[in-house]
């Protein structure tokens, strides 16, 4: 079959599983009966030896007359279709042989005589057809004494009788292993390939737009069980991003269209009705305050996705983080003032760590500016910077509002605004730009609130 | 003072050269970076304003032919473009200034003034006076109506910048860049706060009123 066109899994393991195990058995197979061969054979040859030195060991203790008994006996005991000896003068003429009535063209060859006599003791041994034998015979010729030649011939029917038992017994294998085992094999690929189905099936909701859609696994396969969990948790990302996104947008489209109204009404009243000359200045001002709300808004959500993309960090060098958070918190003084809120601060000096100097003084400025909006008039606000052999720690604490439990996770997303801030001045973007800017330090931020007791966020920053 | 702009939005290229033309400029403009580049070769500009993103040739190569022709007068770009990247390229090409698109106008005049007077000797000055009220620019003090006012340094150094823009605005923004040289608007209320404090020790027990807020626009010292 083709490979290139599209099969199943479970059609390809199966037949590459059964082609395997196929060769396998035949190898096997091969192995078994070659080696249970060359054993028998071997041991025919032994047989053939230990007659000729049974012999040899008859002529020297008993001479030619307890020779020429043996083989009688052997006329009378043995079935003379199995086996035959023969007696050879060093001439090649016969002396005495066992009944040789099954054994035609049995020939005796004076070379073979004359290696008998050469290689002695060691005899000759050969493999011969004969006519009417099905099977091979196996004939050796041996020196006994320095006058006789012993030919000895035994056929190997037994041995191929064995060796076609073998065969018969081992090839059903073949016919009921293979089939089973591609059974087997396939049954387990359609399990396991099953789960994989499933997964691929839930794909194709997901991207119809059914995002609860997860993968139940069946399989105790731990590479398909790490597959649907992890498919699962991905699932729970494009999920969660997704619905992430679309409040965005619900935020961001509410957050351009009030300002938008605002100047569309502006303009429509400047246009229709008769004005003063410092009503209309008023309209453009307020038209002007509106622009900068947009323009502002759309810059902060471009800086917010530039520091999370990192392009910033080409741009570190040494900063003293130090002078940074006083500076901001000199800037914010008069601001908390104007609340009579008292923003305290116990800063270790000159603590310098690789950084983005404009970015570290607006993340701070975004912190310090929510803390003071956050916190009612004759509030506190403390900042404090402080370090540990591995990273610097800016705690800014303050005795504001705080922030429900169930919000705390998410007033790091772009334009989220709590409830209680929804109506308050600002785009919900200065948190998400701290904590871009904190990550792109490789560090990060942390709250701890209570509800009308104030909130503590950390910046963790490495050095 | 003779200014070139390279402007291909229509609309805004017309108020950019009506407010120079009051501010007192005489302006060229032109629609395109080919002609632009034509009029900077074959004319003398004491500033040259030039948008990154033009038709037939791009603001950066206008830049950069001036300066291999090692003509050397201030250019300003204007650019809706705002990435650190676009505008460190800005700069090594070899403008002054980048501001990105959209500004105030009276941002883009500052600007403009702050180039052209770089040469100028007026940063070593000692002393700034306006009206009854004078800074002592090496003891940094300050004086008004013969009283001595006790300013924190940061509320001395607005209230000069304040002053070296007398009669002109300056927004939140131009402020808390020059003052605190913060390259963003940290938040609405912090530079108020700041003007009201400012105002509290300069205006408070005085007739007359110097530090003015422009709704929408900033602020603005005058009689």
């Amino acid at each position: 079959m083709s490979f290139k066109s599209p099969t199943t899994f479970s059609t390809k393991l199966t037949l590459w599983y059964a082609l395997t195990f196929f060769l396998f058995l035949l190898i096997s197979f091969c192995i078994l009966y070659f080696s249970v061969n060359a054993v028998l054979d071997s041991e025919i040859t032994e047989d053939l030896i230990e007659d000729i030195d049974e012999f040899r060991t008859l002529y020297d203790d008993n001479g030619l007359g307890e020779i020429k008994r043996e083989i009688r006996n052997e006329n009378a005991t043995e079935d003379s279709n199995d086996e035959f000896i023969r007696l050879l003068n060093l001439e090649g003429k016969e002396i005495i042989s066992t009944n040789l009535e099954n054994w035609k063209g049995l020939y005796v060859f004076d070379t073979k005589l004359k290696r008998a006599v050469e290689t002695y003791p060691e005899p000759i041994i050969e493999t011969i057809k004969l006519t009417n034998h099905e099977y091979y015979t196996k004939v050796a010729y041996a020196l006994i004494s320095d006058k006789y030649i012993l030919q000895i011939g035994e056929s190997t029917e037994d041995k191929n009788d064995l060796m076609e038992i073998i065969a018969f017994a081992l090839a059903p294998l073949f016919f009921i292993a293979i089939p089973i085992a591609s059974l087997v094999c396939w049954k387990i690929a359609k399990h396991t390939t099953k789960d994989i189905e499933k997964v691929s099936k839930t794909a194709t909701l997901l991207e119809a737009g059914d995002f609860t859609q997860r993968v139940k696994i069946g399989s105790n396969v731990s590479e398909v069980i790490s597959l649907g969990s992890s498919f699962n948790s991905m699932a729970e990302r494009v999920q969660s991003l997704i619905s992430e996104m679309r409040e965005m947008n619900d935020n961001i489209a509410h957050d351009l269209r009030s300002p938008l109204g605002r100047i569309r009404a502006i303009s429509e009243d400047s246009i229709s009705n008769n004005n003063t000359l410092d009503e209309y200045k008023v309209a453009s001002a307020q038209t002007l305050e509106e622009c900068d709300r947009l323009i502002s808004m759309i810059n902060t959500t471009l800086d917010v996705a530039e520091a999370e993309s990192g392009v910033n960090s080409k741009h570190h060098e040494k900063v003293d983080i130090s002078s940074i958070v006083e500076e901001v918190c000199e800037l914010f003084e008069p601001l908390a003032e104007s609340k009579n809120i008292s923003l305290t601060s116990t800063i270790q000096p000159n603590k310098i760590i690789i950084g983005n100097k404009q970015n570290l003084q607006r993340m701070l400025s975004n912190m310090i500016d929510n803390a003071i909006k956050y916190t009612e008039n004759n509030g506190e606000i403390n900042v404090q910077v402080s370090n540990n052999e591995k990273e610097i720690k800016i705690l800014i604490k303050d005795s504001g509002i705080g922030i429900p439990a169930d919000e705390i996770k998410r007033v790091f997303d772009r334009f989220y605004r709590c409830d209680i801030s929804r109506s308050n001045d600002g785009c919900g973007l200065g948190l998400s730009f701290a904590r871009a800017v904190a990550r792109s330090h490789k560090g990060d931020i942390q709250i701890k609130s209570e509800v009308n007791k104030g909130s503590a966020f950390t910046i963790t920053i490495p050095y | 003072m003779k200014l070139l702009l390279i402007e291909d939005d229509k609309i805004l290229s017309k108020f950019i050269v009506k407010g120079l033309h009051e501010a007192g400029y005489i302006v060229d403009h032109m629609p395109d970076g080919l002609t632009g580049l034509e009029a900077l070769l074959q004319n003398t500009y004491d500033l040259a304003i030039v948008d990154l993103m033009l038709p037939k040739l791009d603001g950066l190569s206008v830049i950069e032919r001036i300066r291999d022709k090692k003509i050397k007068l201030p250019i300003i770009i204007l650019s809706a473009k705002r990435s650190i990247d676009d505008r460190v390229s800005g700069l090594q090409k070899g403008s002054d200034d980048y501001l990105t698109k959209p500004f105030s106008f009276s941002e883009l005049l500052a600007r403009i003034e702050a180039l052209l007077r770089r040469s100028s000797d007026i940063n070593d000055l000692s002393e700034l006076v306006f009206e009854d009220l004078s800074l002592d620019l090496v003891s940094r003090t300050v004086v008004r109506d013969n009283k001595k006012i006790d300013l924190q340094p940061k509320e001395f150094a607005l209230l000069e910048y304040l002053i070296r823009n007398a009669g002109r605005i300056v927004s939140k923004t131009m402020i808390i860049e020059r003052v605190w040289s913060y390259d963003f608007d940290p938040g609405t209320n912090v530079v108020e706060a700041r003007i009201s404090k400012l105002r509290e020790k300069i205006d408070k027990g005085f007739k007359k009123t110097l530090i003015h807020t422009i709704r929408g626009l900033g602020y603005t010292i005058k009689k």
